[in-house]
């Protein structure tokens, strides 16, 4: 209902700065700049899809990256099976198959965590979420026909009609295409009559349960939307790598994700892009400097959780959201 | 054999208990609630008034006895399945979403009341019947030019007023006020106990309230609780009259 | 029979090396309200100052003091720097803030001692094995560290229920104003807990020192399990974090133990020898959710 029509200029200019940036990369002849870029539009992806659950259902799941992880494991081993011939109906490497499988699995696994979760709130709720991804974790470091620790090559995308994602330039596209119509899908969503109510379920679950709302199924709901949301994420990254570990699914990713969201600006899903933005883009700069780039990064982290608590871009994009 | 009446009352309880250890909270608290009644409770403080309110909008189970409303009996109902039935309630501490604008807050209202949307596509800000109907309440209570405003930048009397336009949006069979003029000026109260007086009739209304003169001119009758029991009901002139409810109560008026 | 009790001591000196830094954890979050992932790095600390002291030195006395003393000052210099400003923020400032300084610890570390893992030697008086029934040798080091667990659970016990201290922090974890009615300075007050849970995990972490590599990334194994034991225990209840340490232990004990057995007695081998070893490591996950789906809150609940 905030009149501004700041956040919605600043995420036009955003993605257009995206789309703008392969001809940069390509006039400046930086090399590393594609594979850059695309980590940093399939982490806003995923970051976008936490920030749905966090920022605007006030649940803070400490375990997201098993949905990374799954999405992306989820691409290798039909990959791998359809590789050894042991798919029904032969396998497929079709993006339009493999891709919708795979979100399917993570809504499928979101649900059953989701529901479980849900039991409980607060503290409790963000070590069960953690819990589940150290089960997922520990699963795929298990498995060993799937590589165990090791993880599992891919040996080359998945393919879609009419474009080559093999290309560089044409994958950072077909990521930068998913992004915004995810983030597109998350937008229409919160400001939608189920958001209003999601919303409300956050800032006062009384008073939203006194006017005739049942909280778990909006709660479960956004958390599979926002799992399927962070799958999708995985499934891009397991292309982009070619390669899967369950390091995908590891505590440490989660923490990241979360980092990465709070980082931009918790509950304003723009915020969370450029957090992913920031993350990324400061790791490469740090690591090429020095190796403990962490030494600089962890008290970073630490300064906008004390300091910037609205992050990057949330006092910029404006209201008063009370965090 | 006794003919039913055509119209059961819109909120029956019948001894309701809910103790807590030693503690009575609620002793066998049976009182009606007739269709267009403004029915009052008061009480001292600790006499159980906010442990009832909780028990008839289902956040708390009584231990024993029934709450029928609408003569259905809904006693082993969840809060918001009773919200959709169509109890309306305030809070004595206001529950309002405070990032949201007064408007957002008074369409959440009409939104729930069916229990909520999974309609991903459509901007409820944007559906001008509800709009109309929000704005109507929001003119109904006063607050008619504050609709843009974020609902946490309300001064206190004004969060009280949006209060009873989000539980009175949604048409409630019965409406619950919990102590609605609790911290508001002069100036505040009286309009407020005109409103109230204006909803009288037209709607179901337990009202328990602190503030005795709205009290005494508003209630068609009055329930006085002490100690969780029910000492006295009757109309204002008779709870003034009746040497019980003096004895056991008035020494202990507090406004 | 042998086997089973072996297993079962092995599982007690696990949960009694969790209660150390559960405990702290536990009412750290019970008093103060705060989620502090940084509780791992403060045990890593203990565990790296007990191996390079006692290395330096050759003993390991001197190093045991090294661990309490350097986990006591990180910790006490984290809550200064950071963790104060961190009372009464949502959950997810604090999770994100203690995941910096996590970051930071690890790096530091490796920094200052580099990357190699550090073994400590096992001092003589506590080398060897002793015969606790025929059939059945047991380390005197893990007997050792059961006896300074159960130790510290008393004195746990005696401090939080019979001193002014303990009766503050029981104060502080029920009612807050009530504390600040008595006058005392409740940043003092968080600030000694604070760096009590830090010593425990010292403790910990001269437990750790000899029997498992000391590594940069140890503390967060550990952090999570004793996550898992004080959600399972009952947030903010030592009790809990006694009773949920043993249970978690044990689950994790027996289950290295029998879990493999049990799954290829019922599954096909090719699939139960997959699926063994990450059954085991995920065992105390499943533990948990399972407690918290039948007691939301965990087994000891602290009223609210």
């Amino acid at each position: 209902m905030t009149a501004s029509r700041r956040p919605l200029l600043f995420t036009l200019a955003l993605f257009a700065v995206f789309a703008t940036l392969p001809a940069v990369f390509a006039l400046t002849g930086w090399t590393g700049g594609m594979g850059l870029a695309t980590r940093i539009l399939i982490y806003a992806t995923a970051v976008v899809a936490l920030d749905l659950i966090i920022g605007y259902g006030a649940m803070v799941s400490f375990g997201h990256a098993m949905f990374f992880g799954v999405g992306g494991y989820a691409v290798a081993v039909v990959a791998h099976h359809t590789g050894l011939g042991e798919m029904p109906f032969g396998g497929s490497n079709a993006a339009l198959v493999v891709w919708p499988i795979a979100i399917v699995v993570c809504g499928l696994l979101g649900f059953v965590v989701g529901w479980l979760a849900l039991k409980t709130s607060g503290v409790q709720f963000i070590m069960i979420t953690l819990a589940f991804a150290q089960m997922v974790f520990f699963l795929l470091v298990s498995v060993q026909s799937w590589g165990g620790d090791d993880g599992m090559m891919i040996d080359r995308r998945n393919t879609l009609p009419f474009v080559d994602i093999g290309r560089p330039t044409t994958f950072y596209y077909v990521c930068l295409a998913v992004l915004v119509m995810w983030f597109a899908f998350c937008r229409m969503l919160v400001n939608s009559r189920f958001g209003l109510v999601l919303q409300a379920l956050r800032q006062s679950e009384r008073r939203a349960v006194n006017l005739g709302i049942a909280p778990l199924s909006f709660r479960l709901a956004t958390f599979v939307t926002s799992a399927m949301g962070t799958g999708l994420a995985g499934v891009l990254w397991a292309n982009y790598a070619r390669f899967v570990s369950p390091d995908m699914a590891a505590w440490t990713k989660s923490g990241e994700f979360m980092a990465m969201v709070v980082l931009g600006g918790l509950g304003t899903l723009v915020g969370p892009i450029v957090g992913a933005a920031a993350f990324v883009g400061l790791e490469e700069v740090l690591s090429t400097w020095t190796q403990h780039w962490m030494i600089v990064m962890g008290p970073l982290l630490v300064i906008v959780a004390l300091y910037r608590r609205r992050g990057l871009v949330g006092s910029f994009l404006g209201g008063d959201r009370a965090h | 054999m006794r003919t039913e009446p055509t119209a059961p009352p819109a909120l029956r309880i019948e001894h309701l208990r809910k103790t807590f250890g030693a503690l009575r909270a609620t002793d066998d608290v049976s009182l009606t609630i007739e269709r267009g009644e403004l029915h009052a409770i008061i009480g001292p403080n600790g006499a159980g008034k906010s442990t009832l309110i909780t028990q008839i909008c289902g956040e708390l189970r009584p231990d024993s006895g029934h709450i029928h409303l609408d003569g259905a009996d809904v006693t082993g109902l969840p809060a918001y399945q009773r919200a959709r039935l169509g109890l309306g309630r305030s809070f004595q501490i206001t529950q309002l979403c405070g990032d949201f604008t007064v408007l957002e807050n008074v369409l959440l209202s009409l939104e729930a009341k069916g229990g909520g949307s999974f309609d991903v596509f459509r901007d409820p800000r944007r559906n001008r019947f509800e709009i109309d109907v929000a704005m109507e309440w929001l003119g109904t209570v006063g607050l008619g030019d504050f609709a843009e405003r974020r609902a946490s930048a309300l001064s206190h009397g004004e969060r009280r007023q949006l209060e009873i336009a989000v539980a009175l949006a949604r048409d409630p069979r019965v409406l619950l006020l919990d102590e609605p003029m609790a911290g508001m000026g002069a100036e505040e109260s009286a309009r407020l106990a005109h409103l109230l007086a204006d909803l009288k009739g037209r709607y179901s209304i337990l009202l328990v309230e602190h503030d005795m003169d709205a009290v005494f001119a508003l209630a068609d009758r009055i329930s006085v609780l002490v100690y969780g029991r029910v000492v006295f009901t009757g109309t204002a002139a008779e709870v003034r009259e009746n040497p019980e409810v003096k004895a056991a109560y008035l020494g202990d008026w507090e406004c | 029979m042998i086997f089973f009790l072996e297993q079962l001591l092995n599982g007690l000196q696990y949960g009694a090396m969790l209660f150390m830094l559960a405990s702290g954890l536990t009412l750290i979050f019970g008093i103060m309200g705060v989620i502090n992932l940084t509780h791992g790095s403060f045990y890593m600390v203990g565990a790296y100052s007990a191996a390079v002291v006692t290395a330096a030195t050759g003993s390991m006395a001197l190093g045991a003091l090294a661990a309490l003393a350097g986990a006591a000052l990180y910790g006490t210099g984290i809550e200064i720097t950071v963790i104060r400003r961190l009372y009464g923020r949502d959950h997810l400032y604090q999770v994100l803030a203690t995941f910096g300084l996590i970051l930071f610890s690890n790096e530091a570390m490796a920094m200052l001692v580099g990357r190699q893992p550090l073994f400590m030697a096992i001092p003589p008086l506590l080398a060897g094995s002793v015969r606790l029934l025929p059939g059945l040798d047991y380390p005197v080091i893990r007997l050792a560290f059961i006896a300074v667990g159960a130790l510290v659970a008393l004195g746990l016990w005696l401090l939080v229920n019979h001193t002014r201290l303990g009766m503050l922090i029981r104060a502080g974890a029920d009612d807050r104003q009530m504390v600040d009615a008595l006058g005392v300075d409740i940043g003092r007050l968080y600030t000694i807990v604070f760096a009590l849970g830090a010593v425990l995990c010292g403790i910990a972490g001269v437990m750790a020192a000899p029997l498992l590599a000391v590594e940069i990334g140890m503390g967060e194994r550990i952090l999570i399990a004793g996550f898992v034991v004080i959600v399972v225990g009952g947030v903010g209840s030592v009790r809990g974090a006694l009773a949920g340490a043993l249970l978690i232990g044990l689950v994790d004990g027996l289950g290295r133990a029998y879990l493999p057995q049990i799954i290829q007695s019922l599954l096909p081998p090719s699939i139960a020898d997959t699926l063994a070893a990450g059954l085991v490591s995920a065992s105390i996950y499943v533990i948990m959710a399972l407690v918290l789906l039948v007691r939301p809150l965990g087994l000891f609940p602290v009223r609210s």
